[in-house]
């Protein structure tokens, strides 16, 4: 016990002495927050619309005026179509709308009164916004101008409403996935430096000839870091909830539970490429092509897990962030739902396991 | 005669990654209590014996008995009689001295009571008490090697392995090093020491001595030669003898004529960290076609000069002037006229031999029909041919010290600057190589170099003795001598250093 707690205590040491620990579990998944915070957005406030009525209709200046106010479109009108298309082109514009003539004559017809969108393709996001918020601007007014009676009730009215995330703010999604993508970083990184390192240094050799054992290496590799993560964890809860005023509708107890269980496989991982190399470099650059970028690009956060083909889809269920990405959002935005928190414990937990054991059998006592 | 410690019989060790043996039918005994050196040239493979003997290597085949047990059955019973120093040292450079030391104290579980009192001996035997709190990386080499000891000594143990604890160390260090495993360790530890130089041999009860995997002696090292020199030439003499000859590289060097007298000469260079001055006014001057050395325990300033004088470290004060071009003012124009050989051999360890003579004749500015016939001949020169297409980090350290030679003077430099270019490589190859130096200074390349090697000292014109950052001493080697009242360099260079201290 007295040789674990010597080495435990040495790990410690090492990590509050080297200031790239410190950088690896605070500053990092920090600067990685902000990032998603203000950097990644996929909601499009306000999109740039250009507007070009041919219809001198008075009735339209209530319609103009509707899409000045809207909150979600900037507006721009234009005279004539070429410069519109012109600033199209440069992207000064996401797209536009032209009303074209007899529009009212037409509705006051009883007719069918078109109008025209253009859309910036390459953006395919964006297009959507600008195919839907100019419709819903325009049937808006609809019911409110003076034509509303002779608009034909629909048959069926669809009533929307966004559960779990009302106001559809994707920071409240995104961020504490992102959290899970930090944990993930962090797990890795900071482990698969400690195994390399002792090589590197030689003091592995000078370990291998005291009375210590495989298992006293393992535990003190495990230990501080997994110490170090729950910390690092703790903090980042802390600057989503608190300073970043994400809604958490879950239980605490229950979200650093399982969160436990996620470090325990990624440092497994984390730890299974260090002690494979003799050499920190290689073991950084591998954890990062190997561990985090398909945390990343596989863990259904950035791209959903069902729209990729299926062998990715298979290869993804041996990626513990995607476990982790599953639990921490709904746990965020759903609140505890047991059926979702037990599946991912138990796929966490094998996980863990199974690098647990590939680790301590990749441990090597000797030199070669 | 005391029962035996360690017997190997026809031990052989083979890596994966090599076509060749790293030990080639090993049989020998080590009797217990004595002090036993494993000498020999780097990749001789004095460490993999080591490691096997300590069972972190696992032998293809033959046997091994340490104290009775099996290495790589019983390896944890070994390490509980167990103390073992790696070559680098096996300290965790970002802990403190104490805390290294407690570390080691409690792996090995020795009781809690005595700590005080072993600690006491070993701060007073290390002289490191005083920096106790101080993190290990940052103390000097030879305090890290004390602390490396004192670590492995912990526990009394009844075997001692320690692998090249005196490398690049000098001789007053490495007098105290050994003094330290004698007083610190029982009468009853069995000693087993690695190392490169031959005059360490001379001390130890019983020697190995290791060429190419190959046990080429073994038994007291007094039956072979009664000093150095003469234990350093019946060591030539089994491994296959050494004629002298002409230097071949030299025959065909040809420099540009220049009146210049002194390529080399420094003015009054001064470097200072803080208040620590790491060299305080040093001047001197290498005449054309001289062979300059610089000697001088670790730490004493002698790198730092180096690195001025190639312009790689700005002075504080003072300053160099290479081809009476001034280094700070002008360094690229100064440089082109060096031919830099650094410590570690800077080759590129990925590219292959032909890449690095290439990479390193286009850097000097060597073009076409000149830049091949200039590598074919180096190439022929350092017998470097078989090895055109291997990567340089798998050649022996005696083939890489050859290309780095090899990368260094193939632009014809008139001044030629050494960093260590010795250590480790077999005492064969650095006879050659000192053949080659002589014959260059000899077509007048002035030449600088460093060494701890004593008896090196003599192949220079000229050496300055440094010592915390001063020149204490400059002469030829007859002069110091004769000004310390000593026959060999060794101890004129202890005798001198002492005197320089009392002053």
């Amino acid at each position: 016990m007295s040789r674990l707690s010597a080495l435990i205590k040495k790990e410690f040491f090492q990590i509050t002495r080297d200031p790239s620990s410190v950088i690896i579990a605070f500053i990092m998944p920090l600067i990685l927050l902000i990032i998603y915070m203000y950097g990644v957005n996929l909601d499009t406030s306000k999109i740039k619309l250009g507007l070009k009525f041919e219809d001198a209709n008075p009735e339209l200046s209530t319609l103009m005026e509707s899409f000045k106010t809207s909150k979600y479109v900037k507006t721009k009108i234009y005279q004539d179509r070429q410069t519109m298309y012109e600033d199209l082109t440069r992207g000064k514009i996401n797209g536009f709308i032209v009303i074209p003539n007899n529009f009212i004559e037409n509705i006051q017809n009883k007719k069918e009164a078109n109008i025209q969108i253009i859309t910036d393709g390459s953006e395919v996001n964006l297009s959507n916004y600008v195919k839907n918020y100019p419709l819903s601007i325009i049937r808006q007014w609809l019911n409110e101008s003076t034509f509303k009676y002779k608009v034909q009730k629909p048959l069926i009215e669809a009533q929307i409403r966004y559960w779990y995330n009302q106001d559809i703010n994707s920071h409240h999604f995104i961020l504490p996935g992102s959290l899970a993508i930090t944990m993930t970083l962090i797990g890795m990184l900071l482990t698969t430096l400690v195994i390399a390192r002792e090589w590197e240094r030689g003091t592995m050799e000078a370990l291998l000839t005291t009375h210590i054992t495989k298992r006293d290496i393992f535990l003190s590799k495990y230990i501080p870091y997994f110490a170090l993560g729950m910390l690092s964890m703790a903090f980042n809860v802390f600057m989503c909830v608190v300073v970043f005023k994400i809604p958490f509708h879950g239980n605490y107890l229950v979200l650093f539970s399982v969160c436990a269980l996620f470090l325990f496989s990624a440092l497994g991982i984390g730890l299974l490429i260090s002690s494979n190399f003799k050499d920190q470099f290689l073991a950084s650059q591998s954890a990062l092509s190997i561990g985090f970028l398909p945390a990343l690009l596989l863990s259904g956060l950035t791209f959903p897990i069902n729209s990729m083909p299926e062998i990715l889809q298979n290869i993804t269920k041996i990626i513990p962030t995607r476990y982790f990405v599953t639990f921490i959002q709904s746990e965020f935005l759903a609140g505890t739902i047991w059926e979702i928190v037990f599946v991912n414990s138990v796929f966490l937990i094998i996980l863990g396991i199974l690098t647990a054991l590939a680790v301590y059998k990749n441990i090597k006592t000797r030199v070669e | 005669m005391n029962e035996s410690a360690i017997e190997i019989k026809n031990l052989t060790y083979k890596f994966n990654s090599s076509d060749s043996y790293a030990l080639e039918d090993i049989c020998v005994e080590i009797r217990k209590s004595t002090i036993s050196g494993i000498v020999g040239p780097d990749s001789a493979g004095k460490t993999t014996l080591l490691r096997c003997i300590t069972g972190l290597l696992t032998p293809q085949k033959g046997n091994i008995r340490t104290f009775n047990l099996n290495p790589t059955k019983q390896q944890e019973e070994i390490n509980k009689i167990l103390g073992y120093m790696p070559q680098k040292f096996g300290l965790y450079e970002d802990l403190s001295v104490e805390e290294n030391l407690n570390l080691y104290f409690q792996l090995k579980e020795i009781p809690e009571s005595n700590k005080n009192e072993i600690f006491e001996k070993l701060y007073h035997f290390t002289n490191l008490e005083q920096f106790k709190k101080r993190a290990a990386g940052k103390l000097s080499g030879g305090m890290k090697q004390k602390l490396g000891l004192a670590c492995a000594l912990l526990g009394k143990p009844d075997l001692l392995v320690l692998d090249e604890p005196s490398v690049g160390v000098d001789p007053i260090s490495r007098k105290e090093l050994m003094k330290m495993v004698k007083e610190l360790s029982s009468c009853d530890t069995t000693t087993i020491w690695s190392t490169t130089y031959m005059d360490e041999a001379q001390s130890f009860d019983f020697c190995i001595v290791l060429n190419k995997g190959k046990i080429i002696y073994k038994g007291k090292p007094f039956n072979l030669g009664k000093n150095t020199k003469e234990f350093e030439n019946k060591i030539i003499k089994i491994m296959g003898g050494y004629k002298e000859k002409e230097s071949f590289l030299a025959k065909d060097f040809t420099l540009k004529k220049t009146d210049i007298e002194c390529p080399v000469r420094a003015i009054g260079l001064e470097k200072k960290y803080g208040d620590f001055y790491a060299v305080k006014n040093n001047t001197f001057c290498i005449k054309k076609g001289e062979i300059f050395g610089l000697l001088g325990p670790n730490g004493a300033g002698k790198s730092t000069s180096f690195k001025m004088m190639c312009g790689l470290t700005t002075p504080s004060a003072g300053s160099a002037k290479i081809m009476n071009i001034d280094i700070v003012k002008n360094p690229s124009k100064a440089r082109s006229y060096i031919g830099y050989m650094a410590q570690k051999f800077s080759l590129y360890g990925s590219l292959d031999v032909l890449g690095n003579l290439n990479f390193f004749a286009s850097i000097y500015g060597l073009e076409g029909k000149e830049k091949e016939t200039e590598i074919k001949k180096v190439a022929e020169v350092f017998e470097l041919e078989p090895f055109l297409k291997q990567d340089a980090k798998e050649l022996s350290l005696g083939f890489k010290q050859r290309l780095a030679l090899a990368c260094a003077i193939m632009h014809k430099p008139p001044v030629l600057f050494l960093d260590e270019p010795t250590s480790g490589v077999d005492p064969i190859a650095r006879k050659e190589f000192w053949s080659h130096i002589k014959g260059l200074a000899k077509k007048g390349v002035t030449t600088m170099v460093t060494t701890h090697f004593m008896d090196e000292a003599e192949y220079c014109d000229r050496i300055s003795l440094f010592f915390k950052g001063e020149a204490i001493a400059t002469g030829t080697p007859d002069e110091l001598q004769k000004k310390a009242h000593t026959k060999n360099m060794e101890e004129a260079f202890s005798v001198l250093i002492e005197r320089s201290q009392t002053k």
